[in-house]
């Protein structure tokens, strides 16, 4: 084929968005360390459905349109780095093709080059061995084939893809981290995947039509004080995993779509995990069960849920603090009351291994009452989007790099009322130093060059793995013991979703007996994946 | 004939300053139930915090009336033409508008000025003990009442509450409002702003506010008097004054108590120091 039209480039992203999906919960088992929390696979899918969603809104559908539009759903849709850093190349495409009707083989081989130079230039300190090595071989591969007489934009596309795996396969020779831990790059492998996709639509070998793209929950209402903002109140919040033999996810997914909202199905033959919103949650939870066994299941009435938060919060209504708001990305309920107690102005969910996009944390920015606003990330992975909504606001936006929920904390209690904005940036940035973050969480796969294996505790100090033994207890001892005796102070324990009430009593009481002369406090987080996190002052 | 210098006993100064320095202190009045106390006189820091564990009632205050100041004055004018009257800010008591009304029903021919002082405990000390100074220099009541006014200010109160509860029941939490409610256990650091409560800071424990305190006074330029107090950690106390060392030499530095009054607010475990700044 000669020349592509935006139709056809939408239909290259659909097929390549709905590869994408089916790897999803693989690529975020890509993580470097053997923890439950990674969430590329669904950062880059969420990101990508925002683009399309963008895409399928406008009526002209020249190449330069639909290019621009998925650049303009990226932007806002854009979840966790991956899914920044695809924005970027998004953004790169569409300026190579603005203008254009239809693209060829040169124009994509153009366009993936400026894909490349973008997303490098939207990363502060580039690492190769990532998304970006592979972008930028993808479209090196391109360019050359661009060069040569077999130009067609098939053959183009396929050199890029091609070359793409490859790519992935050596991401582990540029990254020691991914050697060690024995997996590629995932943010790599969602590109790969991505175009890999894309390929297969233009071969013809697949039809756009299998894979029926699912809605999220519609844009929210105002934000201010609440957490369960992107999800409307709609019924009962029902999570399960479900395990069995030649599982048919397509399948699932299809039949669960008649049952409720924003229905979110991952996995694979063995094990497929299901999300979703619905009036009947009945109905799911039996359906799934003639398909095999149910592990894992949660049933939250999601109106009482947040008629409880809206109660808490009226009680604890934060004061406007002079004339700054601060709002923070916090998951666990226990650990979102901590935070509007401190004072937080509004909450973005961190959600379940799902960052919040770029639009979500522009919501709360513009919605809180003030014009100067301080951003608490509280995640690495979230701090690109954070400062992508930071440079997209129409209000003074400070960006605090916390990293950690710790980090947070310190941060938001160095807030000093009496001074400036620009001196409480400066303090709230100088208290992310002043903590230690342990995490203590079960390893979800092995790590043969660590001599962790799967199911065994692990324990996380500044984002080290320190510790590995049988028993949480056991490696969170050994944590606290590493950063040595100090006498005075203050260690606070935040106990996740997965901790029984007696348990976490029994730790602390353990903990205060091991350490006398410190101050250790427990706090309810509520927060998945870790069972403790634990802030060291 | 010189100024005569009164304030309340909010001030918490030190008695053996206030004699040296002639300073006449009119107490409020804590009640703990039905029990009445007039605060240092008939009951001090040591009583009131054993009494605060002891008793069933939470205390109250109560301001002194427009009666008992306008006797003071009546006194006091027999021996001077010329008073200064220093008080506890009039958004945390009653006693600055007792004073005025006190002041009107004196007969006698006696200039008196009645100045609120925004502050409380040693920050209203501070002023005073400016002020008494200034009189004991034999400057008239004009200059005195420059001085009481220029230093007002210059003069800073911060201090570490073990908890805000008490400053909450008792009404007088002010903007301190804003640090209620935590779910975490901190130790709020306030500031006397504005003659209320203003929430500044919190840490995690007693000792990094102390080390907070200590950086948010030494940012402070050409001070010239510091006053730490305390409500029942007498060597914690020692122990900050002596950290401050830089700023003034240690044995210039005011050590005080939270009296029954203050307690009643700032509850126990509370630290606090005030500061002065040279006048212009």
């Amino acid at each position: 084929m000669l020349s592509l039209s935006g139709e056809d480039l939408e239909g290259m992203f659909t097929a390549g968005t709905a590869l994408l999906e089916s790897h999803a919960a693989e690529i975020n088992a890509l993580n470097v360390f053997p923890v439950p929390d990674g969430d590329a696979g669904t950062n880059m899918l969420l990101t990508l459905r925002a683009t399309l969603e963008e895409a399928r809104r406008i009526s002209e559908k020249s190449a330069s349109a639909v290019a621009k539009a998925m650049a303009q759903g990226a932007l806002m849709g854009a979840r966790g780095n991956s899914g920044v850093i695809l924005s970027q190349i998004l953004r790169g495409l569409a300026h190579a093709l603005e203008g254009k009707d239809c693209f060829k083989g040169e124009d994509l081989a153009r366009a993936l080059g400026e894909a490349s130079t973008t997303a490098y230039k939207g990363v502060s300190r580039p690492v190769e061995g990532t998304i970006l090595t592979v972008i930028r071989e993808a479209a090196a591969a391109a360019q050359a084939k661009a060069a040569t007489d077999s130009k067609d934009v098939l053959d183009v596309l396929e050199a890029a893809t091609i070359e793409a795996r490859e790519s992935v396969a050596r991401t582990p020779s540029l990254l020691p981290v991914l050697r060690e831990a024995g997996v590629v790059d995932a943010g790599g492998q969602g590109l790969y995947l991505l175009l890999q996709g894309a390929l297969s639509y233009l071969k013809g070998e697949v039809d756009e039509k299998g894979y029926p793209l699912l809605a999220l929950a519609a844009p929210t209402p105002a934000l201010t004080l609440t957490p369960q903002v992107q999800e409307p109140i709609y019924g009962y919040c029902t999570e399960f995993l479900l395990e069995g033999e030649g599982l048919n996810v397509e399948a699932m997914r299809g039949k669960l779509l008649g049952m409720g909202e924003s229905i979110l199905v991952v996995g694979d033959e063995a094990k497929v995990r299901v999300h979703l919103h619905t009036l009947e949650p009945g109905a799911a939870l039996s359906y799934a069960t003639s398909l095999g066994t149910l592990r894992q299941v949660k049933v939250d009435n999601m109106e009482d849920q947040h008629q409880e938060f809206l109660a808490a919060q009226a009680k604890m209504a934060p004061t406007p603090l002079g004339d700054v708001s601060i709002v923070a990305v916090v998951s666990g309920e226990g650990l979102s009351k901590v935070f509007a107690s401190l004072g937080t102005t509004a909450l973005v969910p961190g959600g379940r291994s799902m960052n919040p996009s770029v639009e979500e944390l522009l919501r709360a920015v513009e919605a809180v009452p003030s014009q100067k606003v301080v951003l608490l990330p509280n995640n690495p992975n979230i701090l690109p989007a954070a400062r992508q909504a930071q440079a997209l606001a129409r209000k003074e936006v400070a960006v605090i790099a916390s990293e950690t929920i710790p980090q947070g904390v310190s941060a938001l209690l160095a807030f000093n009322y009496g001074a400036s904005f620009e001196a409480n940036v400066e303090a709230m940035n100088e208290a992310l130093s002043t903590v230690h973050t342990g995490e203590i969480t079960r390893a979800v796969r092995s790590m043969k060059g660590r001599g962790v294996k799967k199911g065994q505790a692990i324990a996380f100090l500044d984002g080290e793995l320190v510790a590995v033994g049988k028993e949480r207890a056991q490696v969170l001892y050994e944590l606290v013991d590493k950063t040595g005796p100090k006498e005075g102070r203050a260690i606070t324990l935040y106990i996740g979703a997965d901790v029984s009430p007696a348990e976490a009593q029994e730790t602390l009481k353990s903990l205060r007996q091991r350490y006398p002369d410190q101050d250790i406090e427990m706090v309810y987080g509520g927060q998945p994946h870790y069972s403790y996190i634990i802030a060291l002052e | 004939m010189g100024v005569k210098v009164v304030t309340d006993s909010t001030a918490d100064l030190p008695p053996e300053v206030a004699r040296e320095l002639g300073v006449v202190v009119i107490p409020l009045r804590v009640n703990f139930g039905e029990e009445v106390y007039r605060d240092g006189v008939d009951l001090d820091a040591d009583g009131f915090f054993r009494k605060l564990k002891e008793s069933p009632f939470l205390p109250k205050t109560s301001q002194p009336s427009a009666g008992e100041l306008a006797e003071v004055y009546s006194r006091l004018a027999q021996e001077t033409d010329e008073i200064l009257s220093l008080h506890v800010s009039a958004k945390l008591s009653g006693t600055y508008a007792s004073a005025l009304l006190g002041k009107q029903a004196l007969e006698k021919a006696c200039r008196i000025e009645v100045i609120d002082s925004l502050q409380v405990s040693m920050g209203l000390g501070l002023i005073v003990i400016a002020a008494a100074r200034a009189a004991q220099r034999g400057a008239d009541l004009e200059e005195v009442k420059k001085v009481a006014n220029q230093a007002i200010p210059k003069t800073q109160l911060f201090g570490v509450l073990d908890t805000l509860e008490y400053l909450e029941k008792g009404g007088r939490i002010g903007k301190a409002q804003a640090f209620l409610g935590s779910l975490l256990k901190v130790k709020p650091i306030i500031a006397c702003r504005d003659g209320e409560a203003h929430p500044l800071e919190r840490v995690r424990t007693f000792r990094k506010a102390l080390e907070r305190m200590r950086e948010i006074v030494s940012q402070f330029q050409d001070i010239e008097e510091i006053a730490v107090l305390h409500s029942n950690t007498p060597e914690e106390a020692e122990a900050f004054a002596r950290s401050l060392s830089p700023l003034l030499p240690p044995e210039g530095i005011y050590r005080a108590r939270f009296g029954p009054v203050l307690g009643t607010y700032v509850g126990p475990g509370a630290l606090g120091v005030a500061l002065r700044q040279r006048l212009s």
